[in-house]
């Protein structure tokens, strides 16, 4: 029997706004804190916590600079972060499908 | 975290699309490269006494690397040389202003589209026009040891892709390999131009269509946008039918072949900022 997929999700990752920071981060090149922010809507501090994460476990990298004087934050992703989040669709659409054959 | 997984991915489907739709730009390069290609026109005056430009038996005449820059019977224009050099002026422009302009609404929105593929996919564009084109065509149709058919084309457009594809590929050294195999690239794509072939891309002049048309198509895939693709399609297909057709309007000169392609860019970039702004 095969595995279940729910053995594919990978804990750092199978987080509804981690995956959301993580979807936006691949379709941009580059995305703004205050973007982020907005478009999940999420607090700062709760942002920043899930940011930290996923910079620590690889999946994206902050830079930070200052724009005249006003301080920006821009989070990129990286190779394993495109990884990451590529197989956790994956493993989503897997469990759809075993929802769907056995509904 | 939402316990459907059907509607989690409905969600992440929509914050990528919502991304996607933030970060889109096109309509400015569109409306650029149109703008700019219109200011061409006051250059492309005939001249009334052609025969002073030409330069006849100089085997080494296809180099000129500005040659395939202009209208596609270059030396009867009245001013070649000031044509060719604001043909190059435009897309270099057209190039460093488009990475401006994500720039600046990047920092705007907070979302970028990123360029780098486009700058080399331009760069790209460029060598070919600049010196693969002139280069290949000169060994071709000056220093050609045999007649080039269609199988002597495929034959030295398959030995010429072989080596640009190692030295793209190449690991180490990239900025000494990339330039040699984006040169080696388009001089085997260039060999559509021989006579037995017979492919103009805009290689008999006006390749600064050609270019444009590559860089806005790579524009569409980086932007994701169907929209695009869809004026560049238009505007490709535009450029061809200009390049290879044999009907002239004595009325409007030169600027025939430049005044259809640039106003396809410009309602192309005027459709687009209307497109955006209904959406918002």
């Amino acid at each position: 029997m095969s595995e279940h997929p729910t053995a594919a999700l990978d804990d750092v990752v199978h987080q509804r706004h981690r995956l959301g920071i993580l979807t936006i981060a691949d379709e941009a090149g580059k995305v703004e804190f205050g973007y982020l922010k907005s478009t999940l809507g999420l607090t700062a501090g709760n942002l920043s916590r899930h940011i930290a994460v996923l910079e620590e476990a690889g999946l994206l990298v902050v830079e930070k600079g200052y724009e005249g004087k006003r301080p920006r934050t821009w989070v990129s992703i990286t190779a394993a972060g495109r990884t990451a989040l590529a197989e956790e669709m994956s493993a989503l659409r897997a469990l759809l499908d075993r929802h769907g054959k056995r509904g | 975290m939402a316990d459907d997984p059907a509607e989690l991915l409905d969600e992440l489907a929509g914050l990528r699309r919502r991304a996607r739709d933030d970060r889109h730009g096109y309509w400015f390069p569109l409306l650029l490269l149109g703008v700019l290609s219109l200011g061409a026109i006051p250059l492309t005056r005939p001249d009334p006494n052609p025969t002073d430009h030409m330069t006849q038996g100089d085997p080494w005449s296809f180099l000129n690397p500005l040659v395939h820059l202009g209208p596609r019977s270059q030396l009867e224009v009245l001013h070649p040389l000031p044509l060719s050099l604001y043909w190059l002026a435009v897309l270099v422009v057209g190039v460093v202003a488009t990475v401006w302009w994500y720039q600046w609404r990047a920092r705007r929105v907070g979302v970028e589209t990123p360029t780098r593929t486009y700058v080399l996919a331009a760069v790209f564009g460029m060598v070919a026009v600049l010196f693969g084109l002139p280069l290949s065509l000169t060994l071709f149709y000056e220093y050609s040891p045999v007649y080039p058919t269609p199988l002597v084309v495929a034959i030295a457009m398959a030995l010429l892709l072989v080596p640009a594809v190692f030295a793209l590929r190449a690991r180490h050294r990239r900025p000494l390999f990339v330039p040699v195999g984006l040169l080696l690239l388009s001089m085997s794509l260039s060999l559509l131009q021989v006579p037995d072939v017979d492919v103009d891309l805009g290689m008999g002049g006006m390749a600064q269509f050609t270019v444009m048309a590559f860089g806005l198509a790579t524009l569409a895939w980086l932007e994701r946008s169907v929209l695009c693709a869809v004026i560049t399609a238009v505007f490709t297909a535009t450029v061809l039918i200009v390049n290879n057709s044999a009907v002239t309007l004595p009325a409007l000169g030169f600027a025939q072949d430049v005044l259809l392609p640039a106003t396809v860019l410009v309602l192309g970039g005027l459709g687009a900022l209307a497109a955006r702004r209904g959406a918002a």
